[in-house]
């Protein structure tokens, strides 16, 4: 089991998880809406294809911070 | 014979109030005017002291007694003067205008003389024509001073009105009319020889006169006892004045205790708050920053730290461009009078390589302070520090819209950021920055056109470009330049070959 934290712009929990299962299912499971947020696995980026890989094969053997940030635009500051 | 105002003194005119009577005017003024109103009265020949004085007392007896209270007021004084020029109607309205028929207080009735100055005999002449205005001659026979005296007398039931015109005007003749309204409007009179002293008011007999004024003059000019009232008077207000002062303070002390309680309420939520928060961190296992540090520790992002002060870090990081509208981009590319199109085919041909086909990304390096102790992300330097390129350090090309010293935009981000600093979370505060540092907004022009600008001419030569096929190869817009040219020429001598063979 691996621990996994979960952070959301509203929200932060720490869950235990088998390291053989999918980004998507845990994100699912603790109630992430992915599809409007950036996933961002310990500092990187997911690239498309990642949420469906599991956390070992992302490289994780035993904890790491799995952090979906709004998506938002920047623009010029007045 | 002369009308002679007081016993000591001959005032000629009788507003001219003597000094010792002036206390006196000011407690029979208001008793008289629940009697008697005047409107209008320039010369005051009814409206002053001595008829006051006269009348007062009438006033009182109706006041005091019940069955008259209610034919209080008695009436209305009014004079004018006007002056006749030909046009009888026109003086007539000038004299009856519709406020006066129209008054309110008809019920009242008005006593109204009228001083012709000019055209009198004419006036007079159309006067007596007049069958609204019947002279009743009894009344004229009267009050007429002269045999040179015009006079007429004339009531008008339905404005229940007095007119008295009159070819000259004269306290005199006021004090008289005066004399005949007891008769006239059947005053109920207070004592039996009252009707004895309007006479001597009128000006026929002058000692009963005196005899009214005299016992009041005296016992305002004489004795100590006339000092009472002024002393009574004078403790109550002192009374009211101490009183309505502990009132004051007793409301401003109250005030001011109710303010105190106010602020300690205000400093006890402000205790427990801080209890809060200190609770909250002394039990936090680690601590927020302790994780926080952890992770940045950890973070590939991160290229360099800096501590600026005891409550403020500054970060330089790495990041790809990942989000961006790739529609807004093909739009740029399809637009020929795009800004796209004043750089080289070289240049264009990268961009599309990394927003279009994805062969390339591009890093760019972003430099921002992070204060921990109000919770927000700011500017990675005051303006005036230092020049522009002393800020990063050449890690990757600048963050299109993290530019020091021009833009520090990082739009929608913003509230989430802060918020989530704000509250503590640093980790999630950190990961909006860094997404927002993978952002480029296409739809913001200026900043666009700045960031290609830059990368072909000043910062060419920094590290810009990463191949996502081989990530080892980084490459700088220059020797993405290099590298196209040489596989263009290599290309150009494959296809010359083909030819050849």
């Amino acid at each position: 089991m691996i621990q996994v934290t979960i952070g959301t712009n509203t929200n932060r929990t720490k869950v235990n998880v088998d390291p053989n299962r999918t980004l998507r299912s845990v994100l699912e499971e603790n109630e992430v809406n992915y599809s409007v947020a950036a996933v961002h696995l310990d500092g990187v980026s997911l690239k498309p294809g990642d949420l469906d890989k599991t956390f070992t094969d992302l490289g994780i053997a035993e904890s790491c911070y799995l952090i979906a940030v709004i998506k938002a635009d920047n623009s010029t500051v007045a | 014979m002369q009308f002679i105002s007081s016993p000591d003194k001959g005032l000629l005119v009788p507003y001219e109030l003597p000094y010792e009577l002036k206390e006196f005017f000011d407690e029979i003024f208001p008793v008289y005017r629940i009697g008697f109103s005047c409107p209008s009265d320039t010369n005051r020949y009814f409206e002053n002291w001595q008829t006051m004085l006269l009348l007062c007392p009438l006033v009182n007896h109706y006041l005091n007694t019940p069955d008259l209270q209610d034919r209080i007021p008695l009436a209305v004084f009014r004079t004018a003067e006007k002056n006749h020029y030909g046009d009888y109607w026109s003086t007539m309205y000038s004299i009856c205008n519709s406020h006066i028929e129209r008054r309110p207080n008809k019920h009242v009735p008005l006593i109204y003389m009228v001083g012709i100055n000019r055209g009198k005999t004419e006036f007079f002449e159309q006067l007596d024509a007049d069958a609204t205005y019947v002279d009743q001659k009894g009344i004229s026979v009267l009050l007429q001073e002269d045999r040179f005296h015009k006079i007429r007398f004339c009531y008008r039931e339905d404005i229940n009105t007095y007119f008295i015109f009159t070819s000259k005007m004269s306290h005199h003749l006021a004090r008289k009319i005066i004399a005949i309204l007891p008769g006239l409007l059947k005053w109920e009179l207070p004592t039996p020889d009252y009707l004895d002293i309007i006479k001597a008011f009128s000006g026929t007999d002058a000692d009963l006169w005196y005899k009214l004024l005299s016992p009041i003059y005296k016992k305002l000019t004489t004795g100590l006892e006339r000092f009472r009232a002024r002393l009574e008077r004078f403790a109550q207000d002192l009374n009211t004045r101490s009183i309505r002062i502990h009132q004051d303070n007793i409301a401003k002390y109250q005030n001011n205790i109710n303010d105190y309680l106010t602020q300690i309420d205000i400093w006890y939520q402000e205790i427990r708050k801080n209890q809060q928060q200190l609770f909250a961190l002394e039990n936090m296992k680690g601590g927020e920053f302790q994780d926080f540090t952890e992770y940045i520790l950890k973070h590939p992002a991160v290229k360099s730290i800096e501590v600026v002060d005891d409550r403020r870090l500054r970060f330089w990081v790495v990041t790809p461009l990942l989000y961006y509208d790739v529609d807004a981009f093909k739009v740029m590319e399809r637009n020929k009078e795009s800004p796209l199109y004043k750089y080289p085919e070289f240049f264009r041909d990268m961009l599309h390589k990394v927003f279009i086909d994805g062969k390339y990304t591009i890093y760019t390096e972003s430099v921002f302070m992070i204060d921990f102790h109000d919770g927000h992300v700011a500017p990675s330097h005051h303006h005036h520090e230092g020049s522009q390129e002393a800020y990063t350090k050449g890690y990757a090309v600048w963050q299109p819209h993290i530019v020091p010293q021009i833009y520090h935009c990082w739009g929608n981000n913003l509230p989430y950021i802060n918020n989530a600093l704000k509250n503590r979370k640093y980790i999630e505060g950190w990961e909006q920055i860094i997404a927002a540092t993978q952002n480029i907004n296409f739809t913001d022009t200026i900043v666009v056109r700045d960031f290609w600008k830059r990368i072909y001419d000043q910062q060419k030569d920094l590290f810009c470009i990463q191949d996502n096929e081989n990530p080892e190869i980084q490459l700088s817009v220059q020797d993405y330049q290099k590298l196209y040219e040489q596989v263009l020429t290599s290309e150009q001598r494959t296809c010359l070959g083909g030819k050849e063979i």
